[in-house]
């Protein structure tokens, strides 16, 4: 069913208002794809490890076997996987979900053994993305925007590529994973908060699964299934919250601004009532410039898949409005993951004075995106 | 309102020996010899005070460790009926679990001799059986020990093991707490010991980061005992999580049940909604660190939400610098909210009826 708009691939010259910021978007290659872009001697350690190697899922999400994680109906016909093609993401997700901006955020390549070995993923993930999505052809309606990867675990050469790539018209975000140890205080990062503070970036960071005691492993051992795996993650996220507010980030990095992505949100509440009790009760044994629960709600957004709400829905709402939630939701859908969040559903989710702003106006300002795009004939429109 | 309902209650007072010395009266050869931590050490400990102003004793001995003197602070001072004694250790961690369970088990002698069975406050202080939980047999060995002790209320294990409290490896001991009648108390070791980090990224830089974050670790043991079905194997069985930050159960318990939906074809061995294993299993010790701020004007719906209100006990944490009072909780619950988690609550979980001395 491809629309006249497509074939043509030419933006029109009507602009239409920016209605919806969708944070979390995953592109992924086609088999083989980003193969090129890995540099020597990765491209062949990459190559020969994945000969004769199956699936590595353990914690398996609800009928993985059909599902593979996958909306079932995002797998393009070619036989690639799920998100492999530019064309179905805009068809899905900008046409008929009625995202306006989709922030790409690629979880495509192997599973880095080394520093070394996560940078070239990185750096494959880049050139690949501006070649396979931002390119004319690919993001002719101008609605996707990339991520600079950039790997936790090789900070200086992080560093260079956030240099490399910040200020490219379609990268809006650096994207880190959140599973390597010393947490995000630990000095050692500061090449990467500095570099995204100097150019203006917001760091965003998905759950990106490691293996041993990345996995992430809790203080109590490991986890029995996906179910309890997935819900005690976002354990992981608040602890990088108390890391960079308790280890002075902020303080370093005074306009340093952090994504969490489908880290969940609403522990952020009582995670804040908790720094700003410990900072009064130890007295600023730290040195902090401000209570903690501020440098939360001027520093770090949270994306709203998953959004996990209560039989009563007015706890949600509640909840909403005495977290402030306008100081630090971004709506995102997850697409094409299995736990897609629509748009149109989230907004009705959220209380109405705060709605304009976690559905596309944080978004607009936290990535500098224009207010208007090109209009397209036929898309859904959120209200 | 009947009698049992006006109680106040702490359900957390921390007892200690006086001193290494004094443990090792309490242990046999080959243990009494061993070398062990002591329950304070420097590894991330406090830059400043380990324990509350006052709380100290005349002769340098261990806070928390002269009855007189801790049942004078809690019952005169702070006006309650009945404390719940939770002795701390390090023994819970030891990797030697033969010398572990010795511990505790002079622990638990030490707490019925001084504290349950002797002295002004006797009949006030109530106890706890303390076992090892890699130890299993020698853990079901201990309770079978203490559980017809008219005083012991509740068994003690450390928030910090290897494997969460969901593995099959523990119901022996759930076994016996159901079959005891006992809630079973989960509490911060103290100490050192074989312990994962405290947090899923390692240490901590700083003991506040360490301190607000520790408390919260019960998250994993309980989701996992949730999808692990323990609950619904044991349909008595009562957990009492008491490190605090009961306010965090209500966005994981939110977030359990939303992606528990679909995950539960996983899991036939745990059928209900997730929230369902909830009310009548799970109680939790209040702490000086928990929210939300005293001055909230939504406290009294926040307690309410996910039924908090009916799973919060007040406790003290006596003699920790964390020290808390009833004049720290939020001041805008609702009379019956402050009367269920002064005492109420704890009243019908241990079971406690008027005091014999008011």
């Amino acid at each position: 069913m491809t629309m006249q708009i497509e074939t043509d691939r030419v933006a029109s010259e009507v602009l239409t208002p920016v209605r919806v910021v969708d944070c979390d978007v995953h592109p992924t290659s086609r088999v083989g794809e980003l193969d090129e872009y890995f540099p020597d001697p990765f491209r062949k350690t990459f190559a020969a490890r994945a000969v004769g190697s199956g699936s590595p899922v353990y914690y398996d999400a609800p009928d993985y076997a059909n599902a593979m994680a996958m909306r079932t109906d995002s797998f393009p016909d070619d036989g690639n996987f799920a998100g492999s093609d530019p064309d179905l993401t805009f068809r899905q997700l900008i046409m008929e979900a009625g995202s306006d901006i989709a922030i790409l955020g690629p979880l495509a390549g192997p599973a880095a053994q080394t520093p070394e070995e996560a940078h070239a993923v990185a750096f494959a993930i880049n050139r690949w993305q501006e070649v396979h999505w931002l390119d004319s052809r690919n993001n002719w309606h101008k609605r996707f925007r990339g991520s600079i990867v950039a790997a936790m675990s090789a900070p200086e050469a992080a560093a260079r590529e956030i240099e490399t790539w910040a200020g490219h018209e379609y990268y809006s975000q650096v994207l880190i994973d959140a599973e390597g140890r010393p947490s995000w205080g630990d000095p050692q990062y500061d090449p990467i908060w500095e570099a995204a503070s100097r150019h203006d970036i917001p760091v965003a960071c998905h759950l990106g699964r490691g293996n041993h005691n990345e996995l992430p492993m809790s203080p109590v051992g490991f986890m029995t299934y996906n179910h309890d795996l997935m819900v005690t993650y976002s354990m992981l996220a608040a602890n990088q919250v108390m890391s960079l507010v308790f280890d002075g980030v902020f303080d370093r990095f005074p306009k340093l601004q952090i994504i969490l992505i489908e880290h969940a949100f609403s522990w952020i509440l009582p995670l804040m009532w908790r720094m700003d009790k410990i900072y009064e009760l130890r007295g600023n044994e730290l040195g902090l410039r401000r209570k903690p629960s501020e440098y939360v709600k001027d520093h770090i957004w949270f994306t709203t898949q998953p959004l996990d709400y209560p039989e009563d829905k007015l706890e949600l709402t509640n909840a909403l409005e005495w977290m402030e939630a306008d100081r630090l939701l971004l709506f995102s859908s997850d697409y094409p993951h299995w736990t897609f969040d629509d748009p149109q559903w989230v907004a009705k989710h959220m209380p109405e004075p705060m709605r304009d702003k976690i559905m596309f106006g944080n978004g607009i300002n936290l990535f500098h995106l224009p207010s208007e795009v090109p209009a397209l004939h036929g898309q859904r429109l959120v209200r | 309102m009947t009698g049992t309902e006006s109680l106040k209650i702490d359900s957390s007072v921390h007892a200690y020996f006086r001193s290494d010395a004094d443990l090792r009266t309490y242990l046999r050869a080959p243990f009494k010899s061993r070398g062990f931590p002591d329950p304070d050490v420097s590894w991330f400990s406090p830059e400043g005070p380990k324990y509350a102003t006052g709380a100290e004793n005349a002769d340098g001995s261990h806070p928390g460790s002269d009855p007189e003197k801790v049942g004078a602070d809690i019952f005169g001072e702070g006006g309650l009926d009945f404390a719940v004694v939770h002795p701390m250790t390090g023994a819970a961690i030891l990797p030697d679990w033969h010398l572990g369970t010795a511990i505790l088990s002079g622990t638990n002698q030490m707490l019925a001799e001084r504290w349950l069975e002797q002295g002004t406050y006797a009949d006030r202080f109530r106890g706890t059986i303390r076992v090892h939980p890699t130890d299993i047999d020698g853990a079901v060995a201990e309770i079978a020990r203490w559980k017809n002790h008219p005083k012991m209320v509740q068994i003690g294990l450390p928030t910090q093991t290897q494997v969460p409290y969901g593995r099959p490896q523990f119901r022996p001991l759930w076994r016996a707490a159901v079959e005891a009648g006992l809630p079973v108390a989960i509490h911060l070791e103290k100490g050192l010991g074989v312990t994962h980090p405290p947090t899923p990224s390692g240490i901590t830089r700083t003991y506040s980061h360490h301190a607000a974050y520790q408390g919260m670790t019960y998250i994993w043991h309980l989701m996992n005992m949730i999808a692990e079905g323990v609950f619904a194997e044991f349909s008595d069985l009562k957990v009492i999580f008491g490190d605090g930050a009961a306010d965090i159960l209500t966005p994981f318990i939110w977030r359990m049940d939303t992606f528990g939906r679909p995950h539960l074809e996983q899991t036939p061995w745990a059928p209900l909604i997730p929230s369902d294993y909830l009310a009548g299993h799970v109680y939790f010790v209040n702490s000086a660190l928990d929210g939300p701020p005293i001055d909230a004007d939504f406290a009294s719906e926040w307690l309410r939400m996910t039924g908090k209100e009916d799973m919060l006990l007040f406790g003290s944490s006596y003699p920790e610098w964390q020290l808390s009072t009833p004049a720290d909780l939020p001041a805008g619950w609702s009379d019956e909210q402050r009367t269920k988690v002064l005492g109420a609550n704890a009243a019908r979980l241990f079971g406690l009826f008027t005091p014999a001395l008011v």
